[in-house]
């Protein structure tokens, strides 16, 4: 206990008085209780999430609209996060890549704070190495690996959109940038992971699908 | 078009990888995550629920606002779980829920406060003053009512209630006492000799 104006050794009574209050408490299955607000909680949880992944979405495609009328948009859905090196495929892209970088994807962590989603952001747009970026919520990124599983059904009812994390796509001015630019956002905390993507030219302005 | 298949099943292949990693920390990293709850659930909610009651007089609706800040402290909890002051923070959340309660419920009523009847009929019988002691408490402005329960009842200190309550430590010091003289004014004498 912390030093004390004296008011309280006057009124110690009060302490017995509300014991006495609870006399009358009644009975509660503990279990319950922490299985229920789980569930609320989990919905709460969703519902949140949603709300921000929108108004961050709305907030970048406001961004783009400024800033990027005369850029061309970000490549298809797809090729934004390709994994193996595809031989042979000259326009296909190609991550994680390190050289000729020319989009990034940077994976948010699962605990990220909305705070920290802004300062993300925030960085995001005044970084002279961005030419254009968006976010990709979890419910996009499951919604594009509906697309691409759309075959494997059983496969994507084991998944869910929480499995997948939520995400910036960012293309970058030139690649050159892309060392100082991932030192720059690596440091940022909520940033979980960065994946270079390198699409030789004109790859990552096709339609994905 | 067939680079532009190539593009999509290597993207398949790389999303499919990053999902089973994560699907799988993140379902472990869940697991401890519900279990820490459980217990802190087990731990938190009959003081939560006492507290609620202590200050609506209402144990299904300290019951109801346990539960509004249970699933709250769940909803933030990959954030919270690793926090220390997990005690005061579960306060903080379950009078927050109260307080909005209050709000929405003065919204549509207007509240009169009953405190000349209450003094008209001051308790003669000991047995009564802790009914009498509700009743007098729930004449004071609702973060009063907060203070009091959480410094005399929950035997918080003076700079945790400050922290739960998101006012300075003066302003607890000062709202506490006046809020003693006046419960004390309500209640008589027999409030200060009783027990």
């Amino acid at each position: 206990m912390q030093p004390d104006t004296g008011v309280k050794t006057v009124d110690e009574n009060l302490h017995v008085l509300f014991e006495r209050a609870l006399g009358d408490e009644p009975a509660t299955p503990p279990g319950d209780l922490a299985r229920e607000a789980m569930a609320e909680g989990s919905r709460l949880r969703r519902n949140r999430r949603l709300l921000t992944g929108g108004s961050a979405a709305a907030a970048v495609a406001a961004l783009v609209t400024i800033i990027a009328l005369n850029v061309t948009a970000p490549g298809g859905e797809s090729v934004q996060v390709a994994a193996v090196p595809v031989p042979g495929a000259t326009t296909a892209c190609v991550a994680p890549a390190s050289r000729s970088v020319t989009s990034v994807a940077i994976y948010l962590s699962d605990t990220i704070t909305d705070e920290q989603r802004l300062i993300v952001q925030q960085t995001l747009s005044t970084a002279p190495a961005v030419r254009d970026f968006r976010y990709e919520s979890r419910e996009q990124a499951f919604e594009k690996f509906k697309d691409l599983w759309k075959d494997s059904p059983d496969f994507v009812k084991s998944v869910g959109p929480e499995s997948l994390p939520e995400s910036y796509r960012v293309e970058l001015v030139k690649p050159a940038f892309y060392p100082a630019f991932v030192a720059q956002i690596k440091r940022l905390r909520g940033v979980q992971d960065i994946v270079g993507t390198s699409c030789p030219d004109g790859a990552g302005q096709q339609e994905g699908k | 078009m067939t680079d532009v298949t190539d593009v999509v099943s290597s993207d398949d292949s790389f999303t499919t990888v990053r999902a089973r990693r994560w699907g799988r920390t993140r379902r472990q990293d869940r697991l401890a995550q519900d279990e820490e709850f459980t217990a802190f659930v087990a731990a938190t909610a009959p003081g939560l629920r006492r507290t609620a009651y202590l200050m609506t007089r209402d144990w299904h609706l300290a019951q109801d606002l346990t539960q509004i800040a249970l699933a709250k402290m769940y909803s933030a909890w990959p954030r919270l779980w690793k926090t220390a002051n997990l005690p005061a923070y579960a306060r903080k959340v379950l009078l927050n829920a109260l307080f909005d309660q209050r709000r929405r419920r003065s919204d549509g009523e207007l509240v009169v406060a009953d405190l000349p009847d209450r003094a008209d009929r001051r308790p003669d019988d000991g047995a009564e003053l802790q009914v009498a002691l509700l009743d007098a408490l729930a004449s004071l402005p609702v973060r009063d009512q907060a203070i009091v329960v959480l410094r005399h009842w929950e035997d918080q200190s003076v700079e945790t209630v400050a922290e739960i309550l998101g006012v300075s430590v003066s302003v607890v010091k000062m709202q506490n006492m006046r809020s003693l003289a006046r419960l004390r004014a309500i209640l008589g004498e027999d409030f200060a000799r009783n027990s």
